[in-house]
C-alpha cells in the first residue's frame, strides 16, 4: 500500500501531501524534508526508485513537478509508477494541459481528484473516466449551491457583500 | 469587510517570498477572526486558507473545532471543505474527534455525496474510538446499492479493522462475498484489502485460494492481476499444493503478458512463493532469470533496478542462473544511480563464491579509490559511456558520499568474512585488501578492520610471516599517527599491526628498528588503547630478540642489547606519567622490567665471567639454561610473555566454562559502607558493581590480548597477601557483613525503583577475593580441567575462536567448513588445527598468481582493475 503521496515543485516547495498511514506530525516533516531532498537530488535518466529507511520511494518529476509516493518495501514499484502516472493523466484531463499552477491555485481539487483514486493508501478506481465524473459531479454541485447562496443574499439583504 | 480569498492568499504568498513568515503572520490573523464568523461561506473560507498553509508546515490545530463546524455544515462543497481539513490536519489525539461520532453517522447515512466524501476523509483520521463506534455503519455499507459506496466502504473497513481489530469478525464474511460483486472495481478494492490482510496472517486467508485462483484465470485487468499474485505470493509457502497449481498459470502469464509490472509481479510471486524450488520449479527459474537478465540490460533504469532486486531474491536458490550475467551485473556496480548501484551491491554480495571473490572485491575496492587517480575514473567513464552518455564527473559523484564509502567498506569485509573465511582462499591477498582499505576507505571503519586484521592472524597461522612484514611497513609509516586524530583515518589498523608484531615477534626482520619505530614521541597522538598495544609489543620484540640473541651469544652484541634497553627505558619512561591508567600502567610494568635487565646487562661481565652476577637478580627465574656466557636477564621477557601459544577459541568457549563451586557473583568485592540507607548510596553502588564488572572485563580482555601471562612472580608475590588477608577474615566480621548485605537486600526490595533478582544469592557467601582471581596465576589449587577451561576462555574474548586447548572449540568455529570433529580422548587438539593446515595448505597453493595481483595494487592502485576489466558488452 501506499503511505504517502507528496507533490513536490523543483524548489522543494510542497504542493501536496497526503498521508494514509497515521503519524505525529514532526515524523512527517522530517520524512518530507529528508525525502524530498533525496528525490531533487536525482539526476534524470537515473531509475525511479530510492530506498529511505525500509521504506521504498518512488518517484517521477512531470514537468517543473516531483510526484513522490512512499511505499511499503515489498510493493511493486512499477505499478506504484502506473497509480501516479493514472494521477496525472486524470490531472490533466481536469484541468486540460495541467501546470503546476493549477495545482497551486486549485489544491482543494487535486486532493479530491485523489481521493477519487486513492483510498487509505489502495486504489479505489482505476478508471480514468469515472474518477472525472464524480469530480465534475461535485463541481456542478458546488455551482449549484452557489448559485443559490447568491440568490439567498440578494434575497435577504439589498445586495451581495461585495 | 474585504476578506482574503485563497486565491489571494496564495498570490500573496507569492508576491512576499522575502517577508513570508510576516505575511503569513498577517494572513492567520485575519482568519482567525474570519473562522470566529457566523457566515458559514466566511468560516468554510477561512479554513481552506488554514489548510493551504497546514500543508506548507504551518499548525492549524487550533482551528480543529472549527473544522468540526464547518464538516457539519448542510451544503456539500462546504462539507468536503471541512472533511478535506479534517483528514489533513487531524491527529490521532484530536480532541474534537470525541464531537464527531454522531456528526458522522448522519452524515454516512445521507446521501451518496455525502457518504462519498465522509467516507474518504474518515479513512484518514479514524480512530481506535471511531473505529469501534462506526464499525457496524461500515460493515453495513459493504452491502450498499450503489458500487461507488461499497467500494470506498471495502476500503475504509480496512482501515477501521487496523484501528479495531474486532471489527474484523463481522466485516470479513461480507468482505468475502465481495469477490464476487459484479462491478470490477468493487472486486478490485476487496483483492487490495484482502492482498494487505493476507500479508499479516497468510495462513488466514488459505481459504480463499479458489476464488482467488478462479479470478486469475478469469480476469484480464492487470490492476487486480497484480495484486492477486501479490496475494498468492504470501499465501502459498503455506500451502505446498497452491504452489504446484500455480505454476501452470503463472508461467502463461510470464510468458505471454506485454505488461511488465505484471510480469515483474509474477517473477517475485514465482520467488517468494517458494515456487523455484518443487518439482518443475527449474525451468520455471530458468525463465524468471532469462527475463530478469533482459532486464539489467534494458537501458530502462526501472527495469535494470527491479531486475536486480529480485535476482538478489533467486541468488540463494539458483546461483547458477545468475552467475550466467556475473559481467552485467558486475558492471552495474559502476552505475551513476545510487540506487542501482545498492542493489547491485546485494546482488554482488550474495553471488560471491571462491572463484569470483577477489575481481569482486577489488571492483568493490577501486570505487573506494580516491578520484584523483586518473586511471580508475578513465575506465569508469569509458564504461559508463556504454550505458549513458552522462559526463564523468556525474557518474563519480556517490563515490564521495560517506554514507556509501561505509556502506562498501563494511560490504568489503562482510563479504570476505562471511562463514569464517568460506571464500577466501588466499590470505595473503586478503590481508592487503584490509591494509589497502585501511588507507584509502576514508571513513571511520578502522575499527572493524583492526578486529579482521587480529581475526585473520589469529585464525590462519600461515599468514603470520606475511602478515608481520606487512605490518611492519604499516608501523613504519607515519602518515597514520600524523593522520591518527582525523576522522576517518582509520588509525585503528595501528593497533592491530603492534599486536601482530607483538604476537609474532619471530617473523619481525629488524627488530631494533621496530622498536624505536614504536616507541618513538609521536605516538603520544594515538588514542590511549594503541599505545598501550605498542608499549606491549615493543615488550615483547625486545624479549623475544634478546632471547634470539642470547643463544648465538657474542660479546659484542652487549653494547646493542644495552643501547636498545637504553633506548626502550627513556621513551617508556615518559608515558609513565601518561594521563591514561592503561597506558601508565603498561609503561610502568616495562620500565620495572627493563630496570632489571639494565642492572643485569650493567653486571654482566664479558669473557665468561657471569658467576659474579649476584643470583637473587635473576634468582626468582626460571632460565631454561645456567650457561654463563651471557647475561641471564635477556631470558626474562620472553619466558614471561611466549609461555602460552596463541589459539583462537570457539565461540561457545566462554559459555562452557562452569562457575567455580562458591563463586558468588553478586557479592561484593569490596563490603560497602555502612550507612547504605539513602537512595543516593544506592546509586553509588550500582555504579560501583558496575564498575566492578567493567575491571573485570578488563582484566579478562587484558589477559586475553596479551594472551600470555605477563604477571610474573613479583605480581604473584603481592596479590597473595591479599589472599591470606581474606583468609583471615574473622568469623565476627563474616557475619557483620552477612547480616548488612541482608540488611540491604530488604532496603532494596523495599525500593520501588530498584529490581532485584529474585534468585536468592548463593548461601555460602564466600567472597569473590578469595577464588580464583589469585589462583588462577598460583595454579595448582583448583581443580585441573576447571583451571584449565578458565585460563583458554580467558585468553579466548578477544579473539573469539578454534583454540587447541578444550572440547569446546572443535565444536565452536570450524572456519573450513569441515564436517563434525573427529572425537577423541583429547580431540581438541587435532581437530581444528587440521582444518587450518587445510586452510594454509590452500593458502600456499593458490598464492603465487593472486600476489602479483595484490603487488600491483599496492604500488599503485589505479592498476587495480587490470585483473578483471569491466568489459561491458
Amino acid at each position: 500500500m501506499i503511505n504517502y503521496i507528496l507533490l513536490v515543485s523543483r524548489q522543494g516547495k510542497v504542493r501536496l501531501a497526503k498521508w494514509f498511514t497515521t503519524m505525529p506530525s514532526k515524523a512527517k516533516a522530517k520524512i518530507i524534508k529528508d525525502v524530498t531532498q533525496q528525490v531533487l537530488a536525482r539526476r534524470t535518466r537515473m531509475c525511479n526508485f530510492l530506498e529511505y529507511k525500509d521504506t521504498k520511494v518512488v518517484y517521477r518529476r512531470y514537468a517543473s513537478l516531483f510526484f513522490v509516493c512512499g511505499t511499503g518495501s515489498a510493493d511493486n514499484e512499477l505499478i506504484t509508477l502506473e497509480i501516479v502516472h493514472r494521477y496525472v493523466e486524470v490531472l490533466d484531463r481536469y484541468f486540460g494541459n495541467v501546470c503546476e499552477l493549477d495545482l497551486i491555485f486549485n489544491f482543494q481539487k487535486a486532493y479530491a481528484i485523489l481521493d477519487e483514486l486513492i483510498i487509505a493508501g489502495e486504489l479505489q478506481e482505476s478508471s480514468k473516466k469515472s474518477v472525472l465524473r464524480v469530480v465534475t459531479q461535485a463541481d456542478t454541485v458546488e455551482e449549484q449551491e452557489n448559485a443559490e447562496n447568491t440568490m439567498a443574499r440578494l434575497g435577504s439583504r439589498s445586495g451581495p457583500l461585495m | 469587510m474585504w476578506e482574503r480569498t485563497l486565491k489571494d492568499l496564495i498570490r500573496g504568498l507569492r508576491a512576499n517570498k522575502k517577508d513570508e513568515p510576516k505575511f503569513i503572520a498577517k494572513a492567520v490573523d485575519e482568519i482567525r477572526s474570519e473562522i470566529r464568523s457566523d457566515d458559514m461561506d466566511l468560516k468554510a473560507g477561512a479554513v481552506m486558507k488554514l489548510t493551504y498553509l497546514d500543508m506548507m508546515g504551518y499548525d492549524m490545530g487550533w482551528a480543529s473545532f472549527h473544522v468540526v463546524e464547518v464538516m457539519s455544515s448542510s451544503k456539500y462543497h462546504l462539507k468536503t471543505v471541512g472533511y478535506l481539513a479534517a483528514a489533513q490536519s487531524f491527529q490521532q489525539d484530536t480532541d474534537v474527534l470525541m464531537l464527531t461520532t454522531n456528526l458522522l453517522k448522519k452524515d454516512l447515512s445521507s446521501n451518496p455525496a455525502d457518504v462519498a466524501v465522509t467516507l474518504n476523509s474518515f479513512s484518514s483520521f479514524v480512530t481506535s474510538d471511531l473505529a469501534r463506534d462506526l464499525s457496524p455503519e461500515l460493515v453495513g455499507m459493504l452491502n450498499h446499492s450503489r458500487p461507488h459506496i461499497r467500494k470506498r466502504a471495502i476500503l475504509a473497513i480496512y482501515r477501521v479493522c487496523e484501528k479495531y481489530p474486532d471489527a474484523m469478525t463481522s466485516a470479513r464474511p461480507r468482505l468475502e462475498e465481495k469477490l464476487d460483486d459484479n462491478d470490477t472495481s468493487v472486486v478490485a478494492a476487496t483483492v487490495n484489502v484482502l492482498c494487505e490482510l493476507a500479508k499479516r496472517n497468510p495462513k488466514d486467508y488459505l481459504t480463499l485460494a479458489p476464488r482467488l485462483f478462479h479470478l486469475l484465470n478469469t480476469s484480464s485487468n492487470n490492476w487486480l492481476l497484480i495484486k492477486i499474485i501479490k496475494i498468492f505470493g504470501s499465501i502459498s509457502p503455506h500451502e505446498p499444493r497452491l504452489v504446484k497449481k500455480l505454476q501452470t498459470p503463472i508461467t502463461d502469464l510470464i510468458s505471454t503478458t506485454p505488461a511488465i509490472s505484471l510480469l515483474y509481479e509474477c517473477v517475485h510471486t514465482c520467488i517468494i512463493g517458494g515456487m523455484l524450488q518443487g518439482p518443475g520449479g527449474n525451468s520455471l527459474a530458468k525463465l524468471c532469470a532469462s527475463k530478469l537478465a533482459a532486464f539489467i540490460q534494458d537501458p530502462d533504469q526501472n527495469l535494470k533496478y527491479i531486475a536486480l532486486l529480485a535476482m538478489t531474491k533467486i541468488v540463494p536458490s539458483h546461483p547458477h542462473l545468475v552467475a550466467e550475467y556475473q559481467d552485467t551485473i558486475i558492471a552495474s556496480l559502476n552505475d551513476q544511480d545510487i540506487s542501482i548501484r545498492m542493489r547491485a551491491l546485494d546482488l554482488v554480495s550474495a553471488m560471491v563464491n571462491r572463484s569470483n571473490l577477489q575481481s569482486i572485491v577489488q571492483q568493490i575496492l577501486s570505487h573506494l579509490v580516491p578520484e584523483a587517480l586518473p586511471k580508475p575514473s578513465a575506465a569508469q567513464s569509458l564504461s559508463q559511456n556504454m550505458t549513458s552518455s552522462t559526463p564523468i564527473t556525474t557518474s563519480l559523484a556517490p563515490n564521495q558520499s560517506a554514507a556509501y564509502r561505509l556502506v562498501l567498506s563494511q560490504r568489503i569485509l562482510s563479504i570476505c568474512s562471511q562463514n569464517t573465511y568460506q571464500y577466501v582462499m588466499n590470505f595473503e591477498w586478503y590481508l592487503s585488501v584490509l591494509v589497502d582499505l585501511a588507507h584509502i576507505a576514508n571513513i571511520d571503519i578502522g575499527g572493524d578492520i583492526r578486529d579482521h586484521l587480529v581475526d585473520v592472524v589469529g585464525r590462519v597461522k600461515a599468514i603470520q610471516p606475511f602478515a608481520v612484514k606487512v605490518m611492519q611497513a604499516l608501523l613504519a609509516d607515519d602518515s597514520f599517527i600524523l593522520n591518527a586524530n582525523d576522522k576517518g583515518s582509520c588509525s585503528e589498523v595501528l593497533w592491530a599491526a603492534a599486536w601482530i608484531c607483538g604476537e609474532c615477534p619471530e617473523y619481525v626482520s629488524e627488530p631494533q628498528k621496530l622498536i624505536t619505530h614504536m616507541l618513538k614521541p609521536e605516538i603520544s597522538n594515538l588514542p590511549p588503547d594503541t599505545i598501550a598495544v605498542y608499549i606491549q609489543a615493543a615488550l615483547k620484540i625486545f624479549g623475544f630478540w634478546a632471547a634470539d640473541l642470547a643463544e648465538h651469544w657474542q660479546d659484542d652484541y652487549l653494547p646493542t642489547v644495552k643501547s636498545t634497553a637504553g633506548l626502550v627505558m627513556t621513551h617508556v619512561q615518559e608515558f609513565t606519567g601518561n594521563f591514561h591508567v592503561e597506558v601508565q600502567e603498561r609503561a610502568a610494568e616495562v620500565l620495572q622490567l627493563f630496570r632489571f635487565i639494565q642492572a643485569d646487562l650493567q653486571n654482566f661481565q664479558p669473557h665468561g665471567s657471569s658467576q659474579d652476577l649476584p643470583d637473587e637478580v635473576v634468582g626468582g627465574f626460571d632460565v631454561p639454561s645456567a650457561e654463563p656466557h651471557f647475561p641471564k636477564s635477556l631470558y626474562l621477557i620472553r619466558s614471561l610473555t611466549a609461555a602460552y601459544t596463541l589459539n583462537p577459541v570457539a565461540a561457545a568457549a566462554q559459555a562452557s566454562v562452569p562457575v567455580p563451586d562458591g563463586l558468588d557473583l553478586d557479592a561484593w568485592i569490596v563490603p560497602p559502607p555502612q550507612e547504605d540507607l539513602s537512595e543516593e548510596s544506592v546509586d553509588r553502588k550500582k555504579k560501583k558493581s558496575k564498575k566492578g564488572k567493567e575491571k573485570e572485563r578488563d582484566d579478562i580482555k587484558r589477559s586475553g590480548k596479551k594472551k600470555r601471562k605477563q604477571e610474573d612472580n613479583n605480581n604473584l608475590a603481592v596479590l597473595a597477601p591479599t589472599e591470606a588477608e581474606v583468609e583471615t577474615e574473622t568469623e565476627t566480621e563474616r557475619a557483620e557483613r552477612e547480616r548488612r548485605k541482608a540488611e540491604r537486600l530488604a532496603q532494596l526490595r523495599e525500593d520501588p525503583y530498584y529490581i532485584i533478582d529474585d534468585k536468592p544469592s548463593k548461601p555460602a557467601a564466600i567472597d569473590v577475593d578469595s577464588i580464583p582471581v589469585v589462583k588462577l596465576e598460583g595454579m595448582g589449587s583448583l581443580l585441573p580441567s576447571v583451571k584449565e577451561n578458565w585460563l583458554s576462555s580467558l585468553k579466548s574474548t578477544v579473539q573469539a575462536t578454534t583454540s587447541s586447548h578444550f572440547v569446546v572449540d572443535r565444536e565452536g568455529e570450524m572456519p573450513g567448513g569441515s564436517g563434525s570433529p573427529i572425537v577423541q580422548p583429547s580431540p581438541q587438539r587435532v581437530a581444528t588445527p587440521v582444518s587450518f593446515q587445510d586452510r594454509s595448505a590452500d593458502t600456499r597453493t593458490h598464492t603465487p598468481e593472486p600476489i602479483q595481483v595484490t603487488r600491483t595494487k599496492k604500488k599503485g592502485t589505479g592498476k587495480k582493475r587490470t585483473p578483471n576489466p569491466p568489459a561491458p558488452s
